[in-house]
């Protein structure tokens, strides 16, 4: 099935490289560069990055460079259905995510009880993504149930941008 | 492309397959490649741009066309009358039916985008690919990104093993 679908696409490429287009006839998002398919994944969930790498070989082990890792469970939301042991799931993304890649961008939802974690574990997780140079932190709290930061340390010379919603501060922060 | 009217200046792309597109610098900029290329005093003539065929440089000259902000000459009378949020939802439109094309174009418009570092046209890109996908079994996905699967059965089934904390 999968070589018929090549072969009608066959011609296109030909054509585009006749034209001298070089690489602008590349149907196939798996011959995209790292860079690109990291981008085309921080718009995915951090539970549904990881199964990418069952796709096929060049996956395997994108995920474990990913620059953004979005543990943001929305509500009313059609995402796919975060893992059941969440706190497990997320120390074993950070353990196997490489450690000289950067964490770019680190989106929570802090202290969500539904998740099954904690504030604790959510000041835990952001220290780790600033360890690892994050640019971007993202917090939402609930609109009912404000995420409480009273005491997390956000010191960092890589953070960028600090973006909170329904979120408590005191002035232990920073 | 049209030639605009005097005064606005104007920037010449050229695609590898020998198509030139004349577009006015604020268009062109919205590409932070060839913003760069203009503000280093690298785009006196004409920018070749490589990898772009003219079919693609086309679509991505007219995403530049709807997305450059309306504030010269010809868009003071739109943002003057139309309310911000009128123009965000009309852009929202806009994108959505610029977006509806092949899965070979998209893809080259992610290229593009990339290339060219236009985030807009790549998150919009990008995000399109992921609504594509999603909701798909395996088989789909793998199909749809005509990727296709090297994996060996017992492979693939050790891979799900080690990776089993991210099934469940």
């Amino acid at each position: 099935m999968r070589r018929t679908t090549t072969q009608r696409r066959g011609p296109r490429r030909r054509t585009d490289q006749a034209s001298g287009s070089g690489s602008g006839g590349v149907d196939n998002l798996s011959a995209l560069p790292d860079a690109i398919l990291h981008h085309i994944m921080s718009f995915l969930k951090a539970w549904e990055v990881v199964p990418t790498c069952v796709f096929a070989r060049r996956w395997r082990h994108l995920w474990e460079s990913t620059p953004c890792v979005d543990l943001h469970l929305r509500y009313m939301s059609r995402d796919g259905d975060p893992p059941q042991e969440f706190r497990d799931f997320v120390h074993r993304l950070f353990l196997l995510h490489y450690m000289s890649v950067p964490v770019d961008t680190l989106r929570l939802q802090p202290s969500d009880e539904d998740a099954g974690f904690n504030k604790e574990e959510a000041s835990i997780w952001i220290r780790t993504a600033l360890k690892r140079k994050a640019r971007v932190i993202h917090l939402t709290g609930h609109h009912k149930r404000a995420a409480s930061l009273d005491g997390m340390p956000f010191v960092s010379c890589h953070l960028k941008i600090l973006k909170l919603s329904y979120a408590r501060l005191d002035d232990s922060v920073l | 492309m049209a030639t605009r009217e005097a005064g606005k200046k104007m920037i010449m792309l050229k695609s590898p397959d020998g198509m030139e597109f004349e577009v006015e610098e604020a268009v062109a900029m919205e590409s932070q490649t060839i913003r760069k290329m203009i503000e280093d005093d690298c785009a006196d003539t004409a920018i070749l741009i490589p990898n772009i065929n003219s079919k693609i440089l086309s679509r991505v000259i007219e995403y530049c066309n709807k997305h450059v902000p309306t504030t010269g000459a010809t868009g003071a009378a739109a943002s003057d009358t139309v309310a911000p949020a009128a123009l965000a939802e009309d852009l929202k439109i806009w994108d959505a039916e610029f977006i509806k094309v092949n899965r070979a174009t998209r893809f080259n418009l992610i290229q593009a985008a990339s290339y060219l570092n236009i985030k807009g046209l790549l998150d919009l890109t990008s995000q399109t690919t992921i609504d594509t996908i999603s909701d798909n079994s395996l088989e789909e996905i793998r199909s749809f990104l005509s990727t296709k699967n090297d994996y060996l059965p017992e492979e693939e089934q050790t891979i799900r093993r080690e990776n089993q904390w991210a099934f469940q």
